[in-house]
């Protein structure tokens, strides 16, 4: 009983030592968050929930997706070139054999990369053009 | 008598939680019945009295973005006492630095001073982080109109930080123009200077080996492609590495004026000034 | 007691007697106070029988883009569809929201309103968009050129792109309209073409060289014509719904909810 007294005071402080600190916190991280070091984004591997079983016991689909990992982690950045669509070419080829299995997918990753260059931002409309002016694919075909 | 002292406490746990969901709600209708008054009132000094009256509310509440959408609505000059006035300016310039619009910041703090004189770390304390964040001529400037007490010259890294720089930059980049991949390894990423050298060095192999095996299009075609973009791909890497490690060691710098200035923050508070 | 019981009737009738202040909302409007519009309407309970208290909740989702709850909330109160204005900005909103959502309302005005969307410009372009043979005459100028642009691309075929493709590679971006990364994906086939054909030439089909170089050539060639067909499907969403985004616009310009 002594302990749980103990374990409830001291609960009880440090809510109130936090609530004490919390401007001073606040004006810490307003002028010290803009200097945190930010690692590497890391990228999903695979994602196969909405596929089929047959699709998911595929070998290929887990093969070529292997083959992009091994890209995207260690040639890729050796290239180090600039992609005009919002979603690189590797992760669209991932994301359309994630969702049309492996054949349809790497058809679809192809078209992409031989679709890239400089003026294929003339071809889409305005509404698919980000604010950083990249062309916004995505995978599925969404009707509504 | 243990278990009237167990359900007592467990009862002033509950008690304490519906609490805090009560607050939540009882400044939600306080904010409102402000409102509707402020809606009411023809009177602007009236008006601004109300204004106030929300903005502190929100101030209490640490609802920042809020405190600043209501502090654009009240005016200085509807103010009839001055030590209500010196804390509106107090709590403005707080809040507009802590909303990172820090010219109205510092026009709130230089209002503030001009009104009272403040010399007191506190005050001076402020008036350093808002400065720092502009620039360093604001800063500078700042220093030299107020006589700074010494407990704050410690904080000349605030002014510092944002404007450091790696030094011989060029010499990483013909590094990697001479040897590709070399600029990459003296930034501290070892790896990808060697995957570097092995994609060039293969590459330009590959191509060699088409060219002896009399595939003269293949080789125009497969060297075109490949060995450009290898080439520039490492000079840019080495340039992305290059601001990484820029990065990296302005955060451990950020770090160190960090600790410093919280140091100072325990020792002089910076607070709202609030009346009850 | 008596007394206690006469406060407690009073309080309930001085309570059901409180409506909603429109100025007021009007000014919470004006100075963009959403937290207390949200409050505000709030205070009112729903035991109170106040009319335009739904009315005044439902402009407050559709102001702040809460469609799906402005559709739960229509449905189950289509007395507020007598508002003209309301549909007029909520039909041009939620179509650059939801296609399909636009349509559940028209079908909750028709059911329950005054039908007053039948006859609506967005209702029209959303079955003209549908229906080859209704005509377009009824759209004024300003749309017409966008709707010709989505007529074009609808009535294009995916077999003559696919053909088009197979024929010359990216000839099929140029029949489906992405007429700018044609020469992009025609020089990629050519490249990709010619370092096959001199594989084969020189070492013969058994090569791995030339295994390699056939099958990154005819990767590129295959997804040149699979992706011309999967690209047209694309491009005829696009245009749809760039049109119905132009009426929808058309629609709500001049239109205010408060």
């Amino acid at each position: 009983m002594n302990r749980f007294k103990l374990i409830l005071f001291c609960f009880v402080f440090l809510v109130e030592l936090k609530a004490q600190s919390f401007l001073t916190d606040s004006i810490l991280s307003n002028s010290f968050e803009e200097y945190h070091f930010d690692k590497y984004k890391v990228r999903s591997v695979l994602n196969f929930k909405e596929r089929s079983i047959w699709n998911k016991m595929n070998p290929f689909s887990y093969v070529s997706v292997g083959l992009m990992f091994v890209y995207q982690r260690f040639i890729s950045q050796q290239l180090g070139s600039e992609c005009a669509f919002e979603t690189t070419c590797s992760e669209h080829a991932k994301r359309a054999v994630e969702h049309y299995g492996i054949l349809k997918g790497s058809l679809i990753g192809f078209y992409q990369l031989q679709s890239c260059t400089a003026k294929t931002g003339y071809d889409y409309p305005n509404q698919s053009i980000n604010d950083e002016g990249e062309i916004i694919n995505p995978v599925e075909l969404n009707e509504d | 008598m243990k278990w009237l002292t167990t359900n007592l406490l467990v009862f002033i746990c509950i008690n304490v939680l519906v609490a805090q969901t009560k607050e939540v709600k009882n400044y939600e209708n306080s904010m409102l019945k402000i409102e509707q008054k402020i809606f009411m009132s023809k009177n602007d000094t009236l008006k601004n009295e109300f204004y106030l009256k929300k903005f502190n509310s929100s101030l209490r509440e640490k609802d920042f973005g809020r405190s600043y959408f209501e502090l654009s609505r009240i005016r200085g000059r509807y103010f009839n006492d001055s030590v209500a006035l010196q804390d509106f300016y107090w709590n403005a310039a707080l809040i507009s630095k802590l909303v990172n619009k820090l010219d109205y910041a510092e026009t709130y703090y230089d209002a503030y001073i001009d009104l009272t004189q403040d010399s007191s770390i506190n005050s001076q304390l402020l008036g350093l982080l808002i400065n720092a964040e502009l620039d360093s001529s604001s800063y500078n400037n700042f220093k030299k109109n107020l006589t700074l007490d010494t407990a704050l010259n410690c904080l000349d890294c605030l002014s510092l930080i944002p404007y450091y720089r790696l030094k011989n930059k060029l010499g990483y980049i013909w590094a990697s123009r001479l040897v590709p991949g070399l600029g990459t390894v003296f930034t501290g990423d070892v790896y990808n200077g060697l995957g570097s050298v092995i994609t060039i060095g293969s590459a330009s192999y590959g191509v060699y080996y088409l060219f002896l095996n009399k595939l003269y299009l293949s080789t125009g075609i497969w060297g075109y492609l490949f060995i450009p973009r290898f080439y520039f791909g490492n000079i840019r890497m080495t340039k992305y590495r290059l601001e990484k490690l820029e990065e990296k060691r302005r955060a451990k710098l950020a770090i160190t004026c960090e600790l410093t200035t919280k140091k100072l923050l325990i020792n002089y508070p910076i607070d709202f000034r609030l009346s009850e | 007691m008596k007394i206690k019981l006469l406060m407690f009737f009073l309080m309930i009738c001085f309570s059901s007697y409180s409506q909603i202040n429109s100025s007021f909302i009007k000014h919470l409007v004006l100075y963009d106070l959403n937290t207390e519009h949200n409050s505000y309407l709030n205070s009112f309970s729903d035991s109170t029988n106040i009319d335009s208290l739904d009315y005044f909740k439902l402009k407050f989702y559709l102001l702040h883009n809460k469609y799906d709850t402005f559709l739960d909330n229509v449905s189950v109160n289509p007395d507020v569809l007598n508002d003209s204005s309301l549909l007029d900005y909520s039909t041009g909103h939620l179509l650059k929201w939801s296609i399909s959502k636009t349509k559940s309302l028209i079908k909750i005005d028709s059911l329950f309103g005054m039908n007053y969307l039948n006859n609506s410009l967005i209702k029209k372009s959303l079955l003209l968009v549908e229906d080859k043979t209704l005509s377009a005459d009824f759209l004024p100028s300003s749309l017409r050129t966008h709707f010709d642009e989505f007529e074009k691309t609808r009535n294009k075929k995916a077999w003559v792109g696919g053909a088009l493709a197979t024929l010359l590679p990216g000839a099929g971006k140029l029949y489906i309209g992405r007429g700018k990364s044609f020469l992009g994906s025609f020089m990629v086939n050519i490249f990709y073409g010619a370092t096959a054909y001199e594989s084969i030439h020189q070492f013969g089909i058994r090569n791995t060289y030339s295994i390699l170089t056939t099958g990154v050539f005819s990767a590129f060639y295959l997804s040149n014509i699979y992706g011309t067909i999967f690209d047209l499907k694309r491009i005829k969403i696009e245009k749809k719904k760039h049109f119905l985004y132009e009426v929808a616009d058309y629609q709500s310009s001049g239109v205010y909810l408060y």
